[in-house]
């Protein structure tokens, strides 16, 4: 194939041109895991969970604020199946919950170089492997090369997905599960006012089925003659697949989505059992969910417990669904925030950003209790072998590309086409 | 995105597309072909893609009419267009979008209702303090000021919600949104000074006022520091500020940003850090008493009582705290300023706003990518903006009349651009529904659940919270910050259902009414079923929402739609909200 589908992206080529090459792919690359996308967004602390830092002078960890008081306040390096976590059973238990049953199945990738310390950029070089937020994260992309079945490639219930030109293949629940009003004819909310009782009309399925057809037919007659430049070309390719797409969410989709409750703000724990559920009843190949937590602590450290706890309780939940769903195997979490926090409290007794990450994966069938990469001194980015993920002081970090294309690599998609030239990290499943 | 192609690209992914389809193996390589010379849009495209940029609203038959019979005319619809208020609805978009700033679904970025507008719903403080910048620039657009008057202005807009926030003078008598002045002490440059702006973009923690002084640079100059690489020194202490203040002077990864950054964010100390809905809320809580708000930096004294109504977000007494953290003092680029007032002067004197503007006013116009703008193209806008005095509306109009925006082409010619298909912004969808039906999508949907300081009347296409917004293809001004401008699923699926519910609406209001009083239906028997009277009506609705007479297809569809509601038992009323709805989602009017 002399056009890779990096050019094609960058050239705005429509999805349904690119969703021909899905086969081919998958047919060499076997077995698709599917994707839980958790994004923590805001900036958490690695040394509350995933780097433990004891008795280095330089890096100021959750012990500083224990409460003397308090006896059970207490922070304490434990390893679970080999796995080194910072625990605090009084404010953090659920750290230690989830790691006791999960570490067996997860892997941390700690020392990611993010090189930025902007929540937006870091979160787009971390998600899409690129600088630009225009591109599509690898969640994004994962769904639009496994998904041309589904309904959706890829589903965003918390806003933080970036879609870029794949934008076709996704979609979006809202942030007060509004896509119910889209696919249930009889969800609405109140009419506001005046406005109110005049909007009764709600078409039948067979004749929205008759709407889209005709609307992709009058689409088709349009762009008939044109001699179109190659984004236009992509817009009238979208406008199919989105109304095909749109039918097959109506019609595959409404089981799981009439049962969204209209206008209540979605829970961590409410999101990742949609996400299940969006999985196992096939309507798309990855979720990215948003935890929602005050992890952007500048003035006030304490609440990196309330959100390491929440983000945890939930976790572990999600962890256990999977399990009982015999779906841990087959679905690869990743959970990551955009960057640390600096090694040491301000003035006002938080943390500001720091430029090195850390993710945790779970499930997908890897082989967990391992900790990649590390730390040094001062918290930034040790060096790496990026196929086996140990410290090596002769490599270098892991930045954040090599990670997105480390990713892909563990979904079944071919890095090189969506992140030309960037050495994939394997250090998640080393050969 | 803006694509500008090389013809072996093109000729490759013709050679893919044919691969994907028959043989594993691509051909070899066809002989590049000439590339075709853009070609000029009919009449009709041209003015309903003038009409649908420049105001979100497609133009009527007459104009259309106007332009087909002479294409000359629509130089003098743009003029006209451009002196409309949906110009200036567009006006505040582009820069909602620029600005990041209608962020509804982001409750640190809205308000309490409290103390003096207490009574007033979430929704309507929102819309109030959202649109206090906007306004600002769509005040300087629509009187054809110089542009730059945006970060210059000596003066700020206010309605009666912000101006209870921040103690400003309203006259109730007057109107909704007045020219007025801060009161805090902070100094008057335009957005500058802009009180939504600093709360959308708050600087935390070390920050310093730094991400500010990146958006300011980002937003007005195209100069996006973050966008570097950052090299952080883990030697340096950053719990120290002194030891930053060092670093970021003297240590080689820091100094090449922070040389230009941290002089620009040195003439912002006086707002204060953040001020978010919880600190408001909190204050309010606490009875606005004096106590230390533990919510804000310690280092800024934002006590309860002033972040009570009227708040006080510029805090004089702060003005110094660059001298105090021992950062660099006040400049712009290299050059000493003096306070915010010089720096508004400065960046209206710096050749890249006006660069930054082109760019940014094209790129909107043309759903291309901001950065992919040829700087050949931005060199003549930018030229031809300057010699303008900076009039933005001379700026629409030349991007709008140009040769590139008025064809189409698969190829960009040299330093030039192709623009593309164009998408509907949901906001433009919205005001073009409206015009046509007279609807609004507006709910209450908190109704019921909520007994006080409620979301009360929610535009469900422009709001993303509740909404469709950002499911259409906006932004949400903070979590999802990319317009989309691909048709997708869920966009798909909220303009169908917008277009059913305004068909429904216009349907009910329009058939009570005598023919000649009706919005849309006019000339139409609503309750005829026959195909003769049908398919007259269908022509009659082709044009008015499409401003066209329809194709013998597109009656013949239209009417089966029709034809089979009525046959299944459906009234004829709904088989013509059946057919509306159809044509407000048309790709002719989706696609422009």
């Amino acid at each position: 194939m002399n056009v890779s589908r990096r050019s094609l992206i960058r050239l705005g080529v429509g999805t349904a041109a690119l969703g021909a090459l899905a086969p081919a792919l998958g047919a060499a690359t076997g077995a698709k895991r599917k994707f839980i996308y958790v994004i923590a967004a805001g900036g958490w602390d690695v040394t509350y969970a995933f780097a433990p830092k004891v008795g280095i002078p330089t890096i100021q960890g959750p012990e500083f604020h224990e409460n003397p008081d308090v006896p059970e306040d207490r922070n304490e390096v434990r390893t679970f199946d080999g796995l080194p976590i910072m625990t605090n059973d009084l404010l953090r238990p659920s750290v230690t919950t989830f790691f006791e049953k999960a570490a067996k199945d997860a892997v941390v990738v700690n020392g990611v170089w993010v090189g930025t310390i902007g929540h937006d950029q870091a979160r787009y070089r971390l998600l899409c492997g690129t600088t630009h937020a225009a591109k599509p994260d690898v969640s994004v992309i994962a769904g639009s090369v496994h998904g041309t079945a589904l309904p959706l490639g890829s589903i965003d219930t918390s806003g933080l997905s970036q879609m870029g030109p794949l934008a076709a293949s996704g979609g979006r629940i809202g942030f007060r599960n509004q896509i119910r009003i889209l696919v249930d004819g009889t969800a609405a909310l109140p009419p506001a006012g005046d406005w109110a009782s005049q909007i009764d009309f709600t078409p039948s399925d067979a004749q929205i089925d008759e709407l889209s057809r005709t609307l992709r037919a009058r689409a088709e007659r349009l762009r008939v003659g044109r001699d179109l430049d190659l984004e236009s070309a992509a817009r009238f390719d979208s406008w199919q697949q989105a109304f095909d797409r749109a039918d097959r969410i109506r019609n595959d989709g409404a089981a799981i989505l009439n049962q969204l409750e209209l206008a209540s703000v979605p829970t961590l724990t409410s999101q990742f059992d949609l996400a299940v559920d969006l999985l196992k009843g096939g309507l798309c190949h990855s979720v990215a969910v948003g935890t929602n937590q005050p992890w952007d602590t500048h003035t006030d450290s304490a609440p990196q417990n309330i959100a390491y706890e929440a983000t945890f309780e939930a976790l572990g939940a999600l962890y256990d669904r999977l399990l009982a769903e015999g779906m841990l195997d087959e679905t690869l979490v990743m959970v990551i925030s955009e960057f640390t926090r600096t090694p040491l409290y301000n003035a006002d007794g938080g943390k500001d950003h720091w430029p090195h990450a850390t993710a945790l994966l779970f499930g997908g069938g890897l082989e967990g209790g391992r900790a990649c990469g590390g730390h040094s001194e001062n918290l930034e980015s040790l060096p790496m072998d990026l196929e086996t993920g140990e410290s090596l002081p002769e490599g270098s970090p892991c930045r954040y590309d090599n990670l997105a294309a480390g990713i892909l690599e563990m979904l079944d998609v071919d890095p090189e086409e969506w992140l030309p030239g960037v050495a994939p990290f394997r250090g998640a499943e080393p050969a | 995105m803006l694509v500008r192609v090389r013809r072996a690209t093109l000729v490759a992914y013709t050679a893919m597309l044919s691969a994907c389809n028959s043989a594993p193996e691509a051909p070899s390589p066809a002989p590049a072909p000439e590339a075709p010379a853009p070609v000029s849009l009919s009449p009709r495209e041209q003015v309903i893609r003038a009409s649908v940029a420049v105001r979100g609203l497609r133009p009527t038959a007459e104009e259309i009419a106007r332009v087909e019979a002479d294409p000359g005319t629509l130089p003098g619809l743009v003029d006209a267009w451009l002196d409309s208020p949906e110009f200036g609805a567009t006006i505040r978009d582009l820069h909602a979008e620029a600005m990041r700033i209608r962020t509804d679904a982001t409750q640190d970025f809205l308000l309490p209702s409290a103390g003096p507008i207490d009574d007033r719903s979430i929704d309507a403080v929102s819309n109030a303090i959202f649109e206090e910048p906007l306004v600002l620039v769509e005040h300087v657009v629509a009187n054809d000021l110089p542009y730059s008057e945006i970060v210059t202005a000596d003066y700020m807009l206010t309605d009666a919600i912000v101006a209870a926030i921040y103690g400003l003078e309203h006259d109730p008598a007057g109107d909704t949104w007045q020219i007025s002045h801060w009161s805090d002490g902070r100094p008057h440059a335009g957005i500058l000074s802009s009180s939504q702006v600093y709360r959308r973009h708050g600087s935390a923690g070390s920050n310093f006022h730094r991400g500010r002084a990146n958006f300011f640079s980002s937003m007005l100059l195209c100069e996006n520091f973050a966008i570097r690489d950052v090299a952080v020194d883990g030697s340096v202490n950053l719990a120290d500020p002194l030891a930053v203040a060092n670093a970021v002077s003297t240590n080689p990864a820091c100094v090449s940003c922070h040389q230009s950054m941290d002089p620009l964010a040195a003439n912002l100390w006086g707002f204060v850090s953040l001020l978010n809905y919880n600190h408001v809320d909190t204050a309010y809580k606490a009875n606005c008493e004096d106590n230390p708000l533990d919510l804000v930096p310690k280092s800024e004294i934002l006590a309860f009582d002033l972040a009570c109504y009227p708040t006080r977000l510029y805090q004089p007494a702060n003005e110094l705290g660059w001298e105090i953290n021992a950062l660099r003092p006040p400049g712009y680029f290299g050059e000493p300023v003096d306070g915010l007032v010089d720096i508004g002067r400065k960046i209206a004197e710096d050749p890249r706003f006006a660069q930054c503007t082109s760019r940014r006013f094209w790129s909107y116009l043309t759903q291309s990518d901001l950065d992919e703008v040829p700087a050949g193209l931005v060199a003549r806008m930018a030229d031809g903006f300057a010699a303008e005095d900076f009039s933005a509306k001379a700026l629409v109009r030349e991007i709008v009349l140009s040769p590139e925006f008025l064809s189409r082409a698969a190829v960009a010619p040299a330093d030039s651009a192709v623009v593309p298909v164009l998408t509907m912004r949901p906001e433009a969808q919205a005001r073009a529904v409206e015009a046509i039906t007279g609807f609004r999508w507006m709910v209450a949907p908190e109704q019921g659940v909520c007994s006080s300081h409620c979301w009360d009347q929610v535009d469900l296409m422009e709001s993303d919270l509740y909404g469709f917004r950002a499911m259409s293809g906006g932004i949400d001004g903070n979590l999802v910050t990319e317009p989309i401008f691909l048709p997708t699923a869920t966009r798909s699926l909220a303009y169908g259902r917008h277009a059913d519910a305004a068909a429904s609406w216009v349907v009910e209001q329009d058939t009570p009414l005598a023919d000649a009083d009706r919005r849309l239906l006019g000339g139409i028997d609503l309750g005829a079923t026959g195909e003769a009277d049908v398919r007259a009506g269908l022509e009659i609705l082709h044009a008015r929402i499409l401003g066209s007479p329809p194709d013998p297809i597109d009656t013949d569809e239209a009417w089966a739609l029709h034809a089979a509601a009525t046959a299944s038992g459906q009234s004829a009323a709904d088989a013509w909200k059946l057919v509306i709805s159809l044509l407000l989602q048309d790709p002719r009017m989706v696609l422009y």
